[in-house]
């Protein structure tokens, strides 16, 4: 499956009401450019909260099946904007595989085998390096910290709308954001460290 | 060091969508809505049941049973006489095993049918394409056919006979099977022994433009199965077909009968 660096944020401007009104009854075409416009973003999501591997795209379908399933009850007019009411899905899905893969095989999820590539150049080389030592740092962190700074970092979202997606208070998220981002920190310092050794 | 600053995150990579993800999405999307409506409670046996749609399992396992009973009337109602139909021929209407009513252009599958056949549509997609094709004939009146009960378009055109009972049973088999299976191994898991015959009435009303839909279905008092649940669920999978339209705006009466049966360990048969 094909790697993505940057997929668009729930900032990105959102699609026209009259689409949003189209799922709303199911409408095929209107879903389809709802799955269109949100599929990287869902891809990106469930890959970092749930791991990598053959069951994001499983995991993406599923969430855009809820979706569907739940858009007729979607308020168009409510507090919750269709790529944050998009997310709250993932997310739970995404937590709650990352979950039953821990119980099934009780191993870390993206401790990957690091390979190296002599062709590869080197710049290109690092970023892989420092993106799996991302990857391997988030692993460590709880599933609601890693989710909280997942939506934060790489999907745009405010406080407030991770609070909701979550379902814990403004606080909480705060606290998990800060605890997320110290973790990642003296991971990523300790891997820089290992790295500029001779 | 301050990591904060100067960590690039986009490094963690993600997957990202193969370039059929969104059909593959609505494929799936499609046919759950198909079976949802089909089946309000959705159980599975354990076993593979046959439903042996249309196949009689007393008398031989290719004796037809199923028949499709193409039922016209004779002449315009009076209620249209300000519209200009034209009069409607009168096949006569089938009712013995495997006969099929209307004339030879029956067995004439139109244009239409490449673009109805195969695709599933949900029931909201389906009450959509209804009302707009009921729309223009309300207030027109209906009258009722009288070898179905059903009530067909008094201002519409008529009878029609385009389309042919291989392509009728073509579509039932693509579409409609697999719904009906479901149905029926619902009611299995609550009467494993369950068998018997379900003999359904159905109209298919339409134009070229949306395409034909079974606008009425009702189940024929020729059925035995008396589980209310698993005859609700064989109309409704009916109510969501799709099928070419009729010709001239007209519409086709359908009358289908089915076997299940548990018994026999194989594929769904038809005539």
């Amino acid at each position: 499956m094909p790697l993505l660096r940057a997929v668009p944020s729930v900032g990105d401007p959102e699609l026209p009401r009259e689409t949003l009104e189209a799922c709303r009854v199911q409408d095929p075409a209107a879903f389809r450019s709802f799955v269109l416009r949100y599929q990287h973003t869902v891809f990106a999501l469930v890959s970092r909260i749930a791991g990598p591997g053959a069951q994001v795209q499983d995991l993406a379908q599923e969430v855009f099946l809820r979706a569907y399933r739940a858009f007729p009850s979607f308020d168009l007019d409510g507090a919750a904007r269709p790529s944050t009411w998009l997310l709250t899905i993932a997310v739970r899905l995404s937590q709650n595989a990352r979950k039953q893969a821990a119980r099934a095989i009780a191993a870390p999820l993206t401790d990957a085998a690091e390979v190296r590539d002599s062709a590869t150049p080197e710049t290109e080389r690092a970023r892989r390096e420092l993106g799996r030592a991302i990857a391997g740092a988030a692993n460590e962190l709880s599933d609601d910290q890693r989710a909280a700074f997942v939506l934060a970092e790489f999907h745009g979202m405010s406080l407030a709308d991770i609070a909701a997606v979550l379902e814990i208070p403004e606080g909480t998220v705060k606290t998990r954001l800060f605890r997320a981002r110290a973790h990642l920190r003296e991971r990523l310092a300790a891997f820089q460290k290992e790295r500029e050794k001779p | 060091m301050n990591t904060e600053t100067t960590i690039d995150w986009e490094s963690w990579e993600v997957e990202a969508p193969p370039p059929d993800f969104a059909d593959r999405v609505m494929d799936a999307a499609l046919s759950e809505s198909h079976r949802s409506a089909a089946v309000r409670r959705p159980r599975r046996s354990g076993r593979w049941v046959g439903m042996l749609a249309a196949a009689a399992v007393a008398a031989g396992s290719l004796t037809v049973l199923a028949m499709i009973e193409r039922q016209a009337r004779r002449g315009q109602p009076p209620s249209i006489a300000s519209k200009a139909a034209p009069s409607a021929p009168a096949p006569a209407a089938a009712s013995a095993a495997g006969d099929v009513a209307g004339s030879s252009s029956a067995d004439r599958v139109p244009p239409q049918a490449e673009h109805a056949a195969g695709t599933v549509v949900d029931r909201k997609l389906r009450d959509d394409v209804r009302a707009r094709i009921v729309r223009p004939l309300q207030g027109q009146g209906v009258e009722q056919d009288p070898h179905t009960g059903l009530t067909v378009p008094s201002g519409s055109n008529g009878p029609s006979h385009n389309l042919s009972r291989e392509y009728l049973q073509q579509r039932i088999r693509e579409d409609f099977y697999p719904m009906a299976k479901v149905c029926y191994e619902g009611a299995l898991a609550k009467q494993p022994e369950l068998r018997g015959q379900i003999v359904i009435d159905f109209v298919i009303v339409g134009d070229a433009k949306v395409g034909g839909i079974v606008d009425q279905a009702k189940i024929n008092d020729r059925t035995d199965v008396t589980d209310v649940t698993f005859l609700e669920c064989i109309r409704e999978s009916m109510l969501s077909m799709v099928f070419a339209p009729p010709d001239n705006g007209g519409w086709v009466t359908v009358t289908y009968p089915f076997k299940f049966s548990p018994d026999k360990e194989e594929a769904p048969r038809d005539q």
